[in-house]
């Protein structure tokens, strides 16, 4: 037994420290790929105070400390790329406290997300941000990658509804931040900083109360263009519905033989549209966004009738990458961002460079935010298709630059897309970023590897889908 | 030394250097600056740092100069680096939603410019025409509308600053969703640029709301209790509700024995009137029954000179600041620090923000002697009972004997490091902020 296990068994007790290769495998992943090498062990700690203890320990031992929410995460982030310890906050998971006055709670970072809103519900309250992963993804997972969801349209992503968090140094040492208190911003840093500067034990997070009335929309589109246009047109006219989806045809066949929602299958593209509020907004609402959408070419504009309906509809947005798997063993899921007046143009290159690379793309994504999720499907048995699917993934990200946007509106960078990140910003800017690390973290034990580029090529990436095949 | 060194920033290009009378404009609380430097892009700004590095000058970034009093009084202060000319919206495309605007720019300017599209950056400070960008996002300010808009971090979508020693950093981009890389914009709103000077910021921006109306009402006493609990209920959630008593240099509206009541609403024209309805039917059953209604324009000034509360000064006599609590109700708070500024022989204006719980309170004294007397019994007596107490404005004297940015935060060692980081030599801002940072 190594003597990092050892230890760890000694301060924490033998239950709580998986260090056998077969129990430490299911550590050494996460939606994205399999790392190169297993941790050495992973603990579940059951409070903050073990959590700085292992921290402590680790830090003697000079291994690497790579915090786990529940490994759904499609950067690679989770994956301890470099071995060292896994904290898996699997045993931390309860909700602490609950401000109705305030609308704030107190929660630990294993919580899974759909968890908080189940438990608020009856107070008239619910958390907002709402990734797709919402049932198995914890909040604190969420916070490392700063999740965004289909209702952050309006309601912000996770880092505007964080205002506060425990976390633990480098040192093994507990520390606290929050927004509203004086002093630099820790918690806008760390929210989002894939674990790379802190370990978070505990989330203050924004609650809001549930809106009187909500209703879901479908429009439904002969071309994506016209969709996309419509997007455009709905936020240019200065309409901000509460969630804003679109669906393409490959995508919509899927999802229709997986769950039978009701997404019309003969469709080129739909977009699925939520307004929330009072009774008198979201008609006002309504009306302006269902015009909108007609003279921008939607065939057909149609309500969700019953609550039953509305379930039936985000149940199988929120499903839809699951339901690719019926269409290829594999697939690999981009989430660039662009300004939403070239959402058009931005979904014609998805189109093209797919087309020229032989390759099958589907689309469901954030379209109101112009956040894209491209699927690119592919085989990881056949090299080609996997080298394509490399080559097509890079292009799409190229080109959402040169429309103004970015590499990644919510998945983060993880190891992934480490080696992309001089394409958006120049040394000096990266440099800047580094200098914070760096006062976090000087020697780099949390999560190595991450984020930044390591000089290493991009061609890092083909070997990685190729293994893990990319299927989350 | 000082000679030698706008020696050099004379040499730089865009560079405007100002001393004598001119630079004396520039008041940094009680001080004048002796020397000023106004960049006219984004490289004079870094090389103007970088030639101060290399002087071993402290550099105090100056927007409209309406938060200099923030703080501790600055250790030293060789030049004033204002951004007066770095002004102007450099893209806006009011299809997106998005706007890149430069620092020096003015709320007002800006407000101005985007209402023409039906827009607002919906940042609520006082004093727009002289408050700018770069000033507000430093300075961390969040307005009486924080609940509806949240802060203007939140808003913030990317930023470029210019660093000590005279490299630029941007951070973010221009779309509002984005996770590549760290977000450094957050480090920088709020730090009173101590680890930088910020040069452009890039936000998102909504569409004004159709219909925006403000209802007051003069409160009498002991009816705030039954209106906070059918304040919840309300269908729409207002976008500002503030309690304020007092401020009769800034405020005309008529006040009840417990202050008066403002509640601003912003939506459809439909929501808004079933909103008020049912505002005034809670109002009434708590016994605050003559409410008025302004809408609009006059409904935007009463928000704007709720606003102005945050810096209304009285001439070296008065002190403000900024009071969080974790448990009970702020406005019970205010009420007994009233009793305790008049026991010090002190007057008392406050004003709560009903939804996000902060409470802004402000002492006056007869003369600034009085005021530096009796104001650290009341000081000391509140940092008893607040969680977070911060000075927003108090003559010199009395910000360099009292703990302007309240206790400790349990992460200064963490801060500091930072600080060194980014700033090695302290020339930015030296000793203003948090820990005299
Ligand atoms: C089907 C599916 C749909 C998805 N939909 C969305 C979506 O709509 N929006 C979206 O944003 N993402 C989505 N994702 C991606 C993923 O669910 C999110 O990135 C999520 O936030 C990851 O949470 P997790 O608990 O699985 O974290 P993990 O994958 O375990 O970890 C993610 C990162 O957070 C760090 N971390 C975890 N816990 C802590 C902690 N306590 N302290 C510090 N760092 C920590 C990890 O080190 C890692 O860097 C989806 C994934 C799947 C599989």
């Amino acid at each position: 037994m190594r003597e990092i296990v050892a230890a760890l068994i000694d301060a924490l007790g033998p239950d709580a420290v998986r260090h056998q290769p077969e129990d430490v495998r299911v550590y050494a992943y996460d939606g994205y790929r399999s790392g190169d090498a297993l941790p050495a062990a992973a603990i579940l700690p059951n409070d903050t105070k073990d959590v700085a203890r292992a921290i402590g320990i680790c830090r003697e031992h000079g291994e690497p400390i790579v915090a786990r929410g529940s490994g759904t995460g499609l950067c690679g982030a989770a994956v301890p790329q470099h071995g060292g310890v896994v904290i898996s906050f699997a045993r931390m998971n309860r909700v602490l406290a609950i401000d109705t006055r305030r609308r704030r709670a107190r929660v630990q970072p294993g919580l899974l997300n759909a968890r908080l809103s189940e438990q608020t519900k009856a107070l008239g309250l619910f958390y907002a941000p709402d990734p797709s992963s919402q049932k198995i993804s914890s909040i604190g997972g969420n916070v490392g990658t700063n999740a965004g969801g289909p209702h952050c349209l309006s309601y912000g992503v996770t880092t505007n509804n964080v205002l506060g968090l425990e976390f633990v140094t480098n040192e093994g040492e507990v520390l606290r931040c929050h927004q509203d208190a004086p002093g630099y911003d820790l918690t806008g840093v760390i929210v989002g900083s894939e674990g790379t500067l802190a370990v978070v034990t505990e989330i203050e997070v924004k609650l809001r109360r549930l809106p009187e009335e909500t209703r879901v929309f479908l429009a439904v589109y002969d071309s994506v263009e016209a969709a996309s246009e419509s997007v455009s047109e709905i936020i240019g006219h200065g309409l901000l519905p509460t969630a804003l989806e679109m669906m393409d045809r490959v995508m919509i066949r899927a999802v229709e033989e997986a769950f039978h929602a009701g997404y019309p299958q003969d469709a080129a593209a739909v977009l699925l549209v939520e307004v929330a509020g009072s009774r008198e907004g979201t008609d006002d609402a309504e009306r302006a966004i269902a015009r909108i959408a007609k003279d921008a070419g939607a065939l057909t504009w149609r309500a969700a009738r019953t609550q039953a309906e509305r379930d039936a509809l985000w149940a199988a947005r929120k499903g839809a990458a699951g339901a690719i798997g019926r269409l290829a063993p594999n697939y690999y899921i981009q989430d660039a961002t662009v300004p939403r007046t070239r959402l058009p143009e931005a979904l014609r290159a998805v189109e093209a460079i797919a087309a020229e690379h032989g390759l099958i793309v589907a689309n469901v994504f954030h379209a109101g935010d112009g956040n894209l999720h491209p699927l690119l499907l592919f085989d990881r048995r056949d090299p080609r298709s996997v080298e394509a699917v490399v080559r097509a993934g890079t292009e799409i990200l190229k080109q959402c630059i040169g429309l103004g946007g970015t590499i990644s509106g919510e998945h983060g960078i993880g190891y992934e897309k480490r080696e992309a990140l001089p394409l958006v910003f120049s040394a000096s800017d990266l440099a800047a970023m580094v200098k914070l690390r760096d006062t976090f973290d000087p020697r780099q034990l949390f999560n190595p590897g991450k984020i930044f580029p390591s000089g290493a090529s991009c061609h890092e990436v083909q070997p990685s889908l190729a293994r893990t095949g990319g299927t989350p | 030394m000082l000679t030698d060194a706008l020696g050099a920033l004379r040499e730089i290009a865009d560079l405007e250097v100002l001393d004598g009378d001119r630079a004396g404009a520039y008041r940094i609380g009680e001080q004048r600056a002796r020397a000023a430097i106004r960049p006219r892009t984004h490289e004079a700004a870094a090389a103007a740092l970088r030639a101060g590095a290399a002087a071993g000058l402290a550099v105090v970034p100056y927007g409209g100069g309406t938060a200099q009093a923030l703080g501790h009084p600055p250790n030293r202060i060789d030049v004033v680096l204002s951004l007066e000319h770095l002004r102007g919206i450099h893209a806006y495309d009011p299809r997106d939603l998005t706007l890149s605007v430069e620092a020096g720019t003015t709320l007002a300017e800006l407000s101005e410019a985007l209402a023409r599209s039906g827009q607002h950056l919906p940042v609520d400070a006082p004093l727009p025409a002289r408050s700018t960008i770069g000033g507000l996002l430093a300075t961390g300010h969040s307005g009486w509308r924080t609940a509806l808009y949240s802060r203007p971090r939140d808003l913030l979508i990317g930023l470029h600053v210019a660093l000590a020693d005279g490299s630029r950093s941007f951070s973010g981009g221009m779309v509002v969703k984005n996770v590549t890389g760290y977000d450094l914009g957050k480090l920088h709103a709020g730090a009173l640029g101590t680890l930088g000077i910020i040069l452009r910021a890039n936000f998102k921006v909504f569409p004004l709301a159709p219909a925006r109306r403000c209802v007051c009402a003069p409160l009498p006493e002991g009816t705030l209790p039954a209106f906070l609990s059918r304040l919840d209920a309300l269908v729409l959630r207002p976008s500002a509700a503030v309690v304020s008593c007092g401020w009769s240099d800034v405020l005309a509206e008529e006040q009840g024995d417990g202050g008066r009541i403002a509640i601003a609403l912003e939506g459809a024209l439909g929501e808004i009137d079933r909103a008020t309805r049912e505002l005034r039917s809670a109002l009434g059953a708590a016994g605050i029954p003559s409410a008025t209604v302004a809408d609009g324009p006059r409904a935007d000034a009463a928000l704007a000179r709720l606003n102005d509360l945050w810096r209304a000064e009285i001439g070296g006599r008065s002190a403000a600041y900024r009071v969080r609590i974790d448990d009970g109700e702020p406005s019970e708070l205010a009420a007994r620090l009233e009793a305790l500024a008049h026991r010090e022989g002190l007057a008392s204006d406050w004003a709560v923000d009903l939804l996000e719980g902060t409470l802004l309170a402000r002492c006056t004294g007869a003369s600034s002697h009085a005021l530096r007397s009796a104001l650290p019994a009341w000081d000391a007596a509140l940092r008893e009972v607040a969680t977070d107490a911060r000075i927003l404005h108090a003559p010199e004297a009395l910000r360099r004997e009292l703990p302007v940015w309240g206790g400790e935060p349990s992460a200064l060692a963490r801060m500091r490091e930072i600080k060194r980081a980014y700033d090695p030599a302290g020339a930015l801002n030296p000793g203003r902020y948090v820990g005299k940072i």
